[in-house]
């Protein structure tokens, strides 16, 4: 299988293929050689095992992630779909501002990114790595409507917000339970990556915010709290002596 | 040129150290060593640093080949830490600088281990694995802050190391995790243990909970020895240490590693923490006893930086506090 | 030649051939023929699959648990029937994907060295009595109720993407979820 090199990351390599066909992405664990064995093995297979799973449940709860194609535990790779034609949320956001393209499209953008954390987080996923280069831009799935049309990545940035859909990725840092706290420095993550990587997106995270709160009816509330506490301590954790 | 005396007794450590313009010219240091499976209560140690200061104080003086009148500013260690110990050590410090009419500075713990791991080993930038009996944080310079990227969320790495040594019943003398290091080197058994990181942030209290529990019943069933559960315990809290400390490297586009703090004399740990800078092009830096333990040099490192960039404690302001966030100091001394 | 063969992704000396049939009349036969070892394949209900592409994650994945010596089942041919299912019971597997007496629409997979594997696909093409059709043919075939119960497909889920997707990530991640 002809592999061509796409990202390296410290925990994993990725490399795209085909997939009898089907456009794929390989993302492949490193052996991590100061890691005793027996403990990077252990390790290595829990976490492949965790990704895999929030994955699906992501899938089951309707939000958008990539098809798993195959899992191999002999050499630690997950083959998946690989998402195109898509660009990043943060290519998308720099180019809506680098061509003063008004707020409309972030804020269409915002109600979407909030729906399915808010969604992901009454599943009890907790993504663990909320940044605007691991959620996708994909052309809107429209079920038997599909348009058989396949267009470049270059052409979703010309498209309506509406005919396009966030995609989440890379849930290499994913917890499939988690505390009000743990959502929040969730949120908190995303938020501080928005606001370094984008400036002038406050109105943005706030967008977000409030579909959060639509979409995680229960539990947004808690979570909010804890995100305020967060925020105002500058710090992810409760401080211990 | 510009000398400073550091004073320095957060915990069981008592060290009153001299500097001169980055030079380090004494370091005496006494420790307050109990017997086998106990640990060191604050009432104690204040004590002990109440007896020992000085003498340590002296012997600094002398191997220095200094007079009172030479040193340009007193530098205290405000926290953090255990109070008692901490009080004591202030208590001299304020006391000579009052004698001596000579301005003081109060420093941050963490900030004399990371302004003393720097200077001794030249790096320029590096991202910083704290380590010690009461701190565990990765640490990294940005905008006039030490940036605290992980730490961990309930106990220290040294602390969960030392209160293992006590379950078995190790000798403290010269420092529990040296002793776990030494009979984990005959370690070959690994048994797995819970490894909990959670993003860039680390938790050793399930851990040290599971094994203390465990470890006894191994131990007398023959299943493992001390030495393999040294060796386990160590594989595993060092891989966490590594695991967030890669992060933090990854995510700063780093390419320098220090290692400060108590466990970083822990030559396993180095070599670890070696395999993986290689892995990643990078350097390691790391300092042996002298510095990585708690020391008074350290404390006269730092405060002679911030001493130099302008800044003074009024006399009133040199308190004490346990909690004492390295983020909590504006670095006026780098830019 | 309306059958699709190809060579598995990483093992390139393994051929993998997917065929379809309709109007079959001897199901039963041939399950027979395959069960007293004339021939080695999967045979397997067509109104339980929705696309091609499913087999082939179901055969990728047999032939790979083949080769680490991981399988469930005791052959590839039974593996990737358990693979399609959405349950860890091989009877059930059997029962729910796999063709019963009176089928007429018939999904064969074969996997193996490409000589042997050409040869099981003509042994069956002497037994079978029906007509072979291009695999196109498969979406119009597909039960998708009987589907969406097998995999436990809901609306949410299917709102957001093909059943395609949704049932090849279940494929591939079965032994890691719980059902």
């Amino acid at each position: 299988m002809q592999r061509t090199f796409f990202k390296q990351g410290a925990e994993a390599k990725l490399e795209r293929c085909t997939f009898y066909g089907k456009p794929c992405l390989v993302k492949e664990r490193f052996r991590k050689q100061y890691r005793h064995a027996v403990l990077d093995k252990s390790l290595t297979t829990q976490r492949i095992k965790s990704e895999v799973r929030a994955m699906l449940r992501c899938r089951t709860n309707g939000i958008k992630t990539p098809t798993i194609f195959m899992v191999d535990m002999e050499t630690n790779s997950i083959y998946m779909e690989y998402v195109e034609p898509s660009i990043t949320v943060r290519e998308f956001i720099a180019d809506v501002q680098q061509n003063q393209a008004g707020d409309c499209p972030l804020l269409a953008l915002a109600e979407q990114i909030g729906q399915i954390i808010g969604k992901a987080h009454q599943s009890n996923i907790i993504h663990g790595d909320l940044t605007t280069s691991n959620m996708l831009l994909a052309q809107k799935f429209q079920g038997d409507a599909q348009s058989t049309e396949k267009f470049t990545p270059a052409d979703i940035l010309q498209k309506n917000i509406q005919d396009l859909e966030v995609v989440l990725i890379d849930f290499g840092l994913t917890a499939l339970e988690g505390t009000p706290e743990d959502k929040g420095v969730d949120l908190y993550v995303l938020e501080r990556a928005l606001l370094s990587t984008h400036p002038n997106t406050d109105h943005v995270f706030e967008a977000i915010l409030m579909s959060y709160k639509k979409n995680n009816p229960r539990g947004a509330a808690e979570v909010v709290k804890k995100l305020d506490e967060v925020r105002l301590r500058g710090r992810k954790r409760t401080m211990v002596g | 040129m510009v000398i400073a005396i550091g004073f320095e007794g957060s915990a069981n450590k008592l060290g009153i150290g001299i500097i001169k313009d980055g030079v380090v010219l004494s370091n005496p240091r006494h420790t307050y060593i109990t017997p086998p499976g106990q640990g060191f209560l604050p009432k104690d140690t204040a004590r002990h640093h109440r007896e020992h200061a000085l003498s340590v104080l002296q012997q600094a003086l002398d191997e220095a080949k200094i007079k009172p009148q030479d040193i340009d500013v007193i530098c205290y260690t405000k926290g953090p830490g255990m109070g008692a110990p901490l009080v004591s050590t202030a208590l001299v410090a304020r006391t000579v600088a009052q004698l001596w009419k000579k301005p003081i500075v109060a420093v941050n713990h963490c900030i004399g281990h990371i302004e003393m791991g720097r200077l001794i080993t030249g790096s320029k930038n590096p991202t910083v694995l704290y380590v010690s009996g009461g701190n565990t944080q990765v640490i990294a310079y940005s905008e006039r802050c030490y940036r605290i990227f992980g730490e961990t969320i309930d106990i220290a790495v040294g602390n969960c190391l030392d209160r293992f040594a006590r379950v078995l019943k190790l000798s403290n003398d010269p420092s529990p995790g040296y002793n776990i290091e030494q009979l984990a080197k005959q370690g070959q058994k690994y048994l797995e243990l819970p490894y909990v990181v959670k993003g860039m942030d680390v938790s050793f209290s399930g851990l040290l909970s599971f094994i203390e529990e465990k470890a006894p019943e191994l131990i007398e069933k023959g299943e493992y020895t001390p030495a393999d559960m040294c060796f386990s315990l160590q594989e595993t809290v060092f891989a966490m240490l590594i695991e967030i400390t890669e992060r933090a490297m990854a995510h700063c586009g780093s390419q320098e590693v220090l290692i400060v703090g108590g466990v970083g004399c822990n030559k396993r740990l180095q070599e670890m923490m070696g395999v993986m800078a290689e892995e990643r092009g990078a350097t390691l830096f790391a300092t042996d006893e002298r510095f990585c333990i708690d020391n008074g040099a350290m404390i006269a490192q730092a405060g002679w930086e911030m001493f130099r960039s302008g800044i003074t404690t009024e006399m009133k302001d040199t308190t004490c506090t346990q909690r004492f966030r390295t983020d909590e100091v504006e670095v006026t001394w780098r830019k | 030649m309306a059958e699709k063969k190809f060579h598995h992704a990483l093992y390139p000396d393994t051929t993998i051939i997917l065929a379809l049939f309709r109007d079959v009349e001897n199901a039963k036969e041939v399950r027979q023929a395959v069960m007293s070892g004339k021939f080695d394949a999967s045979l397997l209900k067509a109104s339980m699959i929705v696309d091609e592409f499913l087999v082939t994650v179901a055969a990728n994945k047999a032939v790979h648990s083949q080769r680490c010596g991981k399988m469930i089942t005791k052959t590839v041919h039974s593996e990737i029937l358990y693979n399609l299912s959405a349950g860890r019971k091989i009877t059930e597997a059997f029962k729910k994907i796999g063709i019963s007496d009176t089928d007429t629409s018939v999904l064969v997979a074969i996997a193996g060295e490409e000589e042997k594997v050409l040869q099981s696909l003509q042994a069956l093409k002497s037994v079978i009595k029906g007509r072979q059709v291009s695999l196109d043919e498969l979406s119009s075939l597909a039960d998708l109720s009987a589907v969406r119960k097998e995999y436990k497909l809901t609306d949410v889920e299917l709102s957001s993407c093909s059943p395609v997707g949704a049932i090849a990530s279940r494929i591939a991640a079965k032994d890691i979820i719980t059902v």
